[in-house]
Formats: structure tokens, C-alpha cells, sequence
């Protein structure tokens, strides 16, 4: 087996040298934004603000194994165990009092502003809310409708365009400097270069062997969700791409005999990464693509046939992965599974995300209707590792295997 | 006579004009009425097998389950259609189930404006309003300007005839059927039914009920046996459907954006107040003695505001009570003792 990618050290040094620039923001100047995954990062980029990302240290958690933990600081202020797991163990961490129990990296940087565009989910405008309430920061929050068919309607683009001229009025007021439009177009080009060669890094995995897994997009998709529209996300994956390539030339690949190459569908389940890799990786089976690190690799912020870049915006933000019809959805996962010659479908039904959830038994069916191929649902929580059944789960993925080996 | 849980699907059967279901208090009925159908808003039952569990995880509030379960089993026979009105992430998702497995012939999505302070959730509200329109008048019949006022004027009836009621004087459960009844039955005919009810003098300690689609009856006679009287409430099949009414000196489609962006919003939406405020006003005003939260599980909008609204009581020493309805939808013995004894406390 190939083992660990060589850039996995390079990322966390990347990652670590971002976490201290926006824990250190205060001594620097500098101000922190937090915002939603799929929110427009561009813009805070452009006016020197540092974004942060809660979803971001939700995943941190849910990976350290500190989610029951700090969910119950949470609780015992009366949010539920039904709330998104993410939100609930970040808000854990705002109300512990202890310093040692407050997540991976002591807690992020306190926000000067919270900006949520609902385009991944309703929740975040909730989690967003009590975060405002309780550090007393101005929210700004980003409404775009949900594309259920067809194209992206006029007055929606219209509608989301003019909430972009507010976001950049909300961030003028709350750091009392001027954006610069010329500078966010540039930050714009940065991004798609971002998100091309993100995609460039994913379709590394269509060869045969693949050189790496989903669970390794999964630690590397950091930088493009963190840090887009920055140079540094392209120079990373330039390096990311050429150790791939070395594998794929060498005929390495990321598990030893390659038998079945599978497609996961949601968030991944972060307490659970090294058993469900060790798990695949004894039955011969690689995760070769996912929906969830590919919703990055097609934001594109294109001003071609668009009178203003504010509606290009518009048109890149709206019908993204998590706010589209799921028809569109199982088109994507067909797509992928094309593009990525999967033999099988992994669907993890999460309870902590009703958007991403709701809808994969249809998903399940259309897929194996209009592909031949099967598909298994586990049942799970990306963060919570309370709400998990390890003796559900192996049996489901068992029964799938024996299923699968009767099928390829 | 009235709907409840036992004849409301019986009186569905009955309905002779082509009908559009619904499933949010944040439809404007009136435009499905301008256009000559029956707004039907869906109210689950237990009537026909479990359908629902074929397509949605156990962990789906029991509302999406009894609506998709509803429509599976649909007991209406002039059913046209649906228009969903986007609320949560689950009535979202629910609605494209809906709408790929042809549950009806006919499916609109209102994507409404989810942050209704902003200056252009006003033209955006209207621009979609005008494609309902649209739509639903090629079901039914092309709106006039003139079926559109009087539909308007109509929805403001039976709004102010609800406000109009003194629910002091009837049981907890009569009220929330005359609410019901609104939201099923045909107007004109709902608007005479209900100059029928007797009134009668309800004792019991006020108390305010905040929640959010809770349509089993019997929860609510479990308020009038224990001595709780319900003087005000935050909940969809109540206040949240009968609140303020479509400024008939605007235009129509402006008066029912204007009636939709100013109307006291629900967790699902936001605006330049917080919820906790809004209830916290409104049982100061009922003189409740205290609150009874009533939610259906695993609705995450509702379950994020209560803790906010929780602590926004205690600090003024209103005591609440928290109830949560599990999947099965069933009423448990357990909830009746929790009413109970939050009755007997409140007594003290």
C-alpha cells in the first residue's frame, strides 16, 4: 500500500500557519469572519479580513473525538440532540468555561462579524443566529433560493445579486474600509484557479489504481474551503497533483489490490475516518470520489455574458450541490460514477444533516435503477460519535461487500 | 359542524371543487382562491398504512412523515395539486420527493425570502407570488383583478373572525378544531359553521403554547382535563395562520407580500428581532401564567430557539414546560402527567 501522502505534513504545517494568523488576528490587526462553507469567501478575502470557518471546526472535533464531549455543554443549555451536531458541539465550545475543554485549537478566534449564506442548509442561519446572540456580533446572512428545476430564474439572480451589494456594504460598515472592485475581481480569478485545480486534484482518482482515497480528499479539500481565493490553495494542489501523478506513473495506488472502487455520498463521518478506511481497505475496496469534497471543485465565478460581477456571483452560488432539486442530485452522483467507473454506491444517512439526508432512499433506488449498480445506507452522524452503532454499521457494510463481490 | 381528527379526512372526500394542498402557514390561500380552487392545507392522520417510511429516515419529524404519508394515501379526489412553501430543510427535501415520485399531477415550490427584513425580500416576494399566479391559473382559472380582492377580502374574514374569538370561553380543543376547520373547509361555508358554537365559561390556570404543526386534537383536551387554559399561542394550526391580514388599500399581490414579510415570522425564518422577544410580548399582553413549548421531534428550526426563549422566560420568572412529540405521533399517558403536574405547580 502506498501509505500517507507526502503532502499530508504540508497541510497541517499550512493549515496550523492559518489557524495562528486568525488566532493571532487581534495582534495583527486584522479582522475575523466567520463564515458558512459554501459563503462567499471571495469578499473577505478582498478586504484583508480572515475568514473562519465553524463547519470547519466541527470536522476538527467530530476527528478528535471531542463531539459528545462538547455537545453536552451544549445540551445542558437545552439544545437538543435533533440539532445538527456541528452547530451543537461549536456552540459547546462557546459555552464551556474550561479552557481545556473548548475543542482541537482551544476555540476560534472570536468573530467581528458572521456571515451565512443558507445555500448548504437552513441550520446555519440558526446556528448563526445564537452565535450572535451570544458574542454580540453582527450577522449577515445570504438568502439563495433553492433551484428545485431548470435554470436559475431572473428575479432569483436578481434577488441574490442585491444581497451581494448588502454583504459588501455590511462588511464596509463593520471594518469602516472600502472594497476595493478591482481587487475582489482579481480575488475572483485567484478562486477559480482554486476550484479548477481542486477538481484537477479529484480526477486524479478516475485512474486505475486510484492514488489516493476520499478519505484523503477529505483531509486535503482544507484549503480550498478554508482558503480560497488565495495563491497559496493553487501552489498547494500544483504539489498535491505532481505527487499524485508520481503514484499513478508508478502504477502505486492508494490501497493494495484494488478490487471495487466505490462512490460516498455526504459528510464524511469524521470520529469513524480510520475504521471505515481500515474497513474498506480489507475488503479491497477504495472510495474513489465523493459528493461532498466535489460540491468545491465547480464553484466557478464566471463574469462571461454578465453585466456585473455581483450577479456572476449570483449565478456561482446559487445552485450549488446542497441547493438543487434532488433529481439534479442524482444526476451528479451518475456523472460521478461515470467519471470515476464506481462499482457501488455509500450512502451515509446523516442525522445531524437533514439537507443532505432526506432524499437518499430515492437516491439509492434511482441509482440502482439507472445504473445496475447497488448502494448501501448507514446510518450515522458526522460529528456526534454518540450516534453510532458500530455493530449496525459493519453488518450493513458486510452484507454490501458480499453483494458487491456477486456483482463486479 | 367542525373537523377534528376523526371526520376531517370524511369531509376531504367531500369536496367538489378542484383542490390545491398545502403545507405551510406562510401560503397566501388567497391567490389558490382567486383562482377558483379549494385550499386544502394538509393535515396528517393516522387513516392508511405507513407509507412514509419508504422514503424518509426515522429521523424525520412526524409532520413530513403524516404529509407525505397523506399524499401517498390521498383521501382528496379533486386533488389538483401542491404547492409547497419553503420552510425547513425537510419540507424542502420533502417537497422534491413529492414532486419525482408524481405524488400529484400538479407541484409548485414558493421559495419565499428567508431573511424578510432585507429591502429586497419585497420585490423578490413579489416576483414569486406573480409565478404562483401564474401557475395555479392554469390549473384552475386565470386570477382576475377582481378575483383577486375578493379573495383577499375573503381570507380577511375568516382572519378576523378567528381573532374575533374569545377562546376563553370554549375548550382548548374546540378551538384549535375551529382553526383547523379554517384551514380545510371551504370559506364561505367555514365562515357559517362557526357562527354556530356555543361558548361556555373555561377554568383553569392561563397558560401560552408555543410549538409547531401539532394537529392530534387530543393533545389539546389534555389541556382542558388538567386545568391549563390556553389564552394565546405561537403555533402553526393557531395564531401563526389567523395574525394580521392583507392591506386591502395596496394592491393584491403587494398587500399579500407585504401581509407575508411583516407577519410575525417562525424559526425558519429571520428578521431584525428574535423570536424570544416576540413571545416574551406576547405573554406579557395574555397574562399567561406560563408557557407550554409542544414540538414535533427533530424540528431543528424550533429546537434552536428554545433555549433562547427559555432563559428570555426564566429571567422574568414565567415558568415553562417542555413537550416534544415523538415519531409515531402518538399522544402519550406521559405527556398528559407532565401537563399535570406543570398544572398543579402552577396552582401553587
Amino acid at each position: 500500500m502506498a501509505g500517507r501522502l507526502q503532502s499530508a505534513k504540508r497541510l497541517k504545517e499550512y493549515m496550523t500557519a492559518y489557524y495562528i494568523d486568525a488566532k493571532t488576528a487581534v495582534s495583527s490587526n486584522k479582522k475575523v469572519g466567520w463564515i458558512t462553507s459554501g459563503g462567499p469567501v471571495e469578499f473577505l478575502i478582498a478586504m484583508d479580513i480572515i475568514p473562519v470557518y465553524p463547519e470547519n471546526h466541527g470536522a476538527m472535533i467530530g476527528a478528535t473525538h471531542q463531539g459528545g464531549m462538547l455537545c453536552e455543554f451544549a445540551e445542558k443549555r437545552g439544545f437538543s440532540k435533533d440539532i445538527c451536531s456541528y452547530a451543537r458541539s461549536d456552540i459547546g465550545g462557546l459555552l464551556s468555561d474550561d479552557p481545556s475543554k473548548k475543542g482541537p485549537v482551544g476555540g476560534l478566534p472570536n468573530p467581528d462579524m458572521l456571515i451565512c449564506c443558507n445555500n448548504i442548509c437552513g441550520t446555519v442561519m440558526k446556528w448563526y443566529e445564537t452565535v450572535s446572540r451570544y458574542l454580540d456580533v453582527p450577522l449577515y446572512i445570504v438568502d439563495t433560493p433553492v433551484i428545485h428545476t431548470g435554470p436559475i430564474p431572473e428575479d432569483v439572480l436578481d434577488y441574490v445579486a442585491t444581497q451581494f451589494k448588502g454583504y459588501i456594504e455590511f462588511l464596509e460598515e463593520v471594518t469602516k474600509k472600502h472594497l476595493d472592485m478591482d481587487r475582489l475581481a482579481e480575488v475572483s480569478l485567484i478562486a477559480n484557479e482554486n476550484v479548477t485545480i481542486w477538481n484537477k486534484v479529484l480526477r486524479k482518482c478516475a485512474s486505475r489504481p486510484t492514488p489516493m482515497t476520499a478519505f484523503d480528499a477529505f483531509t486535503h479539500m482544507a484549503p480550498i474551503v478554508t482558503l480560497r481565493g488565495t495563491q497559496g490553495v493553487t501552489d498547494y494542489y500544483k504539489a498535491l497533483i505532481e505527487e499524485l501523478d508520481g503514484r499513478t506513473s508508478q502504477g502505486i495506488g492508494a490501497i493494495d489490490n484494488e478490487q471495487y472502487r466505490l462512490l460516498w455520498d455526504n459528510i464524511p463521518v469524521w470520529h469513524k475516518m480510520r475504521d471505515l478506511s481500515t474497513f474498506f481497505v480489507n475488503h479491497n475496496a477504495a472510495l474513489v470520489a465523493d459528493t461532498y469534497t466535489n460540491a468545491w471543485a465547480s464553484t466557478n465565478i464566471t463574469t462571461e455574458g454578465e453585466k456585473d460581477i455581483l450577479r456572476a456571483y449570483a449565478k456561482a452560488y446559487t445552485p450549488i450541490y446542497l441547493n438543487i432539486g434532488i433529481d439534479r442530485m442524482i444526476d451528479v452522483i451518475k456523472g460521478l460514477a461515470d467519471i470515476f467507473g464506481v462499482d457501488g454506491l455509500v450512502l451515509h444517512s446523516n442525522h445531524s444533516c437533514k439537507p443532505y439526508s432526506v432524499g437518499q432512499y430515492d437516491i439509492a433506488r434511482r441509482f440502482h435503477e439507472e445504473t445496475g449498480k447497488p448502494s448501501v445506507i448507514i446510518e450515522g452522524d458526522m460529528t456526534d460519535e454518540r450516534s453510532w452503532s458500530q455493530a449496525q454499521v459493519t453488518t450493513r457494510l458486510e452484507a454490501f461487500m458480499e453483494m458487491l463481490e456477486a456483482h463486479v | 359542524m367542525l373537523l377534528g381528527n376523526k371526520n376531517i379526512n370524511e369531509y376531504i372526500k367531500t369536496i367538489k371543487n378542484p383542490t390545491i394542498a398545502y403545507m405551510c402557514t406562510y401560503m397566501p390561500e388567497e391567490i389558490i382562491i382567486a383562482c377558483h380552487l379549494h385550499p386544502l392545507r394538509i393535515i396528517p392522520t393516522n387513516d392508511g398504512p405507513d407509507r412514509s417510511s419508504a422514503y424518509l429516515q426515522a429521523y424525520v419529524c412526524p409532520v413530513g412523515k403524516g404529509i407525505l404519508n397523506w399524499g401517498l394515501n390521498n383521501p382528496c379526489k379533486n386533488l389538483k395539486g401542491v404547492t409547497v412553501p419553503h420552510s425547513c430543510d425537510t419540507i424542502q427535501k420533502l417537497s422534491d420527493i413529492w414532486r419525482i415520485n408524481h405524488i400529484t399531477e400538479f407541484h409548485h415550490d414558493l421559495v419565499l425570502p428567508v431573511d424578510m427584513a432585507k429591502d429586497c425580500a419585497r420585490e423578490y416576494t413579489i416576483s414569486t407570488l406573480k409565478g404562483l399566479l401564474d401557475a395555479l391559473g392554469r390549473v384552475g382559472r386565470p386570477a382576475t383583478d377582481k378575483s383577486l380582492h375578493e379573495a383577499v377580502s375573503l381570507m380577511n374574514k375568516v382572519r378576523r373572525r378567528l381573532r374575533s374569538i374569545d377562546r376563553t370561553k370554549m375548550s382548548a380543543r374546540r378551538f384549535f378544531e375551529i382553526c383547523i376547520s379554517a384551514m380545510v373547509m371551504d370559506k364561505e361555508e367555514f365562515l357559517r359553521v362557526i357562527n354556530d358554537i356555543p361558548l361556555m365559561a373555561n377554568k383553569g390556570k392561563s397558560v401560552m403554547v408555543v410549538g409547531n404543526m401539532i394537529y392530534d386534537m387530543n393533545i389539546f383536551e389534555m389541556f382542558d382535563r388538567v386545568g391549563l387554559k390556553i389564552v394565546d399561542d405561537d403555533i402553526c394550526p393557531g395564531s401563526r395562520y389567523f395574525e394580521t391580514d392583507v392591506d386591502e388599500g395596496l394592491s393584491p399581490i403587494e398587500g399579500i407580500a407585504k401581509r407575508i414579510l411583516d407577519k410575525p415570522i417562525c424559526p425558519t425564518k429571520h428578521t431584525y428581532m428574535y423570536r424570544e422577544d416576540y413571545i416574551l410580548n406576547k405573554v406579557r399582553k395574555s397574562l399567561a401564567h406560563g408557557v407550554v413549548f409542544i414540538y414535533q421531534q427533530f424540528c431543528e428550526p424550533h429546537l434552536f430557539d428554545y433555549p433562547h426563549i427559555k432563559d428570555a422566560l426564566a429571567k422574568e420568572d414565567i415558568p415553562s414546560l417542555f413537550i416534544e412529540i415523538e415519531p409515531s405521533g402518538d399522544i402519550s399517558q406521559q405527556i398528559y402527567t407532565r401537563l399535570e403536574a406543570f398544572s398543579e405547580m402552577l396552582s401553587k
